[in-house]
């Protein structure tokens, strides 16, 4: 298979751009259990796999937000030169 | 090697080691003499192939001047040869005043890496990895290709610190050298098999290594991932990232024999073979990742009284477990040997 650390990376960007592009308003916040998934977790047990699913989501959607623009800039400079 | 006899000089280097095992930690680092031996430039030839085993001992080890009398006999062989200033080298004081320069710089040169790596990546955790003896390499292959008879699978901590014994004491425990060998060995195999097809070129050896690496790299993640989401914010000691790939690393013997198998016995040799690599290591990988999954410092509390806790970590060994085979079909299938149409044809 002609897979490379390029399309590693590739798959990388571009899943973490799927969770970041995900509307606050229209879509998370109509989820059941969204509010209760705090952005800094208490250590209450948060032990479902819901809430842990929407705590994973809410942190890459705060730590992600800002960096993944120049990541994706690059990937679309180094696409439109290198094909 | 050099085969000096040092023990005119230094009780510590009695005989010359092949492997200088510098994991054990504050071990005398053994090649003072042969880098002093050859003073300049080569003290950092052979300093490389060591660099993932930092030594702090070698900044602290003293500088042995009863050693410098064996300098002046080879700096007279080399450096008539090779260079025009050699009459410098062969006056001993400067030579052991270079040798102190070139030790001087090597040692911050060391330090300056240490610095930097530990930044990136917990250079003393990878270490512990590397803590292997011949012994427990031989028991661990041996388990991984027959794990029927071994009884106890439990890993051993350490009495007095609660962190995991080293892999030389402990055969459960998991290590990344076993993988590290096997995934080099398994990328040469796969090479060989290649050429045995007349498929062969570089590139391809080069993309089945970086194939079986993204593959890995994305096991790796999705077990951790797997990990993070059931078992709560705390993520256990042992179940650290380096661990999981030793683990998931496993596979790599496996592969080789598969490989091998089909290029002996083509046609049905690599079926058998990967029916029972696939077997051992299923058993195998399900015994171990019980013993660390199930017994987790967590699993006593009210999780394992509920029972449903527990149970989800028994479906993700049973998961991990069944992954192995598939990965080892998926990344063979596409290099394993089948003997060319022409020779069929006789």
């Amino acid at each position: 298979m002609g897979f490379g650390m390029y399309s590693l990376i590739e798959a990388v960007v571009l899943t973490l751009n799927a969770v970041c592009v995900l509307h606050e308003e229209r879509f998370l916040a109509k989820l059941p259990g969204w509010e209760s998934a705090p952005a800094v977790p208490g250590y209450g047990e948060e032990a479902t796999v819901k809430a842990q699913l929407f705590h994973l989501i809410r942190s890459i959607r705060t730590v992600m937000k800002y960096p993944l623009v120049p990541m994706n800039i690059f990937i679309i400079i180094f696409k439109l030169l290198f094909g | 090697m050099y085969p000096y006899n040092y023990d005119d000089q230094d009780p510590h280097h009695r005989q010359p080691q092949l492997f200088d095992d510098t994991s054990a930690g504050g071990y005398q680092y053994q090649h003072q003499g042969y880098g002093g031996g050859n003073g300049y430039s080569n003290s950092y030839n052979y300093n490389n192939p060591q660099q993932s085993h930092p030594q702090q001992s070698y900044s602290q080890a003293p500088f042995q001047p009863p050693q410098s009398s064996f300098q002046p006999p080879q700096n007279s062989a080399l450096g008539s040869a090779a260079f025009p200033a050699a009459q410098f080298i062969k006056d001993p004081f400067i030579a052991n005043a270079a040798m102190q320069y070139g030790q001087n710089l090597v040692g911050q040169g060391q330090q300056f890496i240490d610095q930097n790596l530990e930044k990136y990546m917990s250079v003393s955790k990878v270490k512990y990895y590397f803590a292997v003896d011949t012994r427990y390499v031989m028991k661990k292959i041996q388990l991984i290709f027959f794990p029927f008879a071994h009884s106890d699978w439990s890993v051993q901590f350490e009495q007095s610190e609660g962190v995991q014994v080293q892999p030389r004491h402990d055969v459960n425990a998991p290590d990344l050298y076993i993988p590290t060998m096997a995934f080099v060995t398994y990328i040469l195999v796969a090479g060989l098999s290649l050429g045995l097809m007349n498929r062969f070129s570089p590139d391809a050896l080069g993309m089945q290594a970086s194939s079986a690496v993204v593959w890995l790299v994305l096991e790796v993640c999705c077990v951790m991932a797997a990990l993070h989401l059931n078992s709560g914010a705390v993520v256990r000691r042992p179940l650290h990232a380096f661990h999981v790939l030793a683990l998931a690393g496993y596979k790599f013997p496996g592969m080789i024999v598969m490989l091998a198998a089909g290029m002996l016995l083509p046609g049905s040799g690599y079926y058998v073979a990967q029916f029972y690599c696939s077997a051992a290591l299923a058993l195998f990988m399900f015994r171990t990742l019980r013993s660390q999954i199930q017994s987790q410092p967590g699993a006593d509390d009210k999780y394992s009284s509920y029972g449903e806790g527990s149970k989800r970590r028994f479906y993700l060994v049973v998961f991990l477990t069944l992954l192995q085979p598939l990965f080892m079909w998926w990344l063979t299938r596409s290099v394993v040997y089948s003997p060319p149409a022409n020779l069929t044809a006789f």
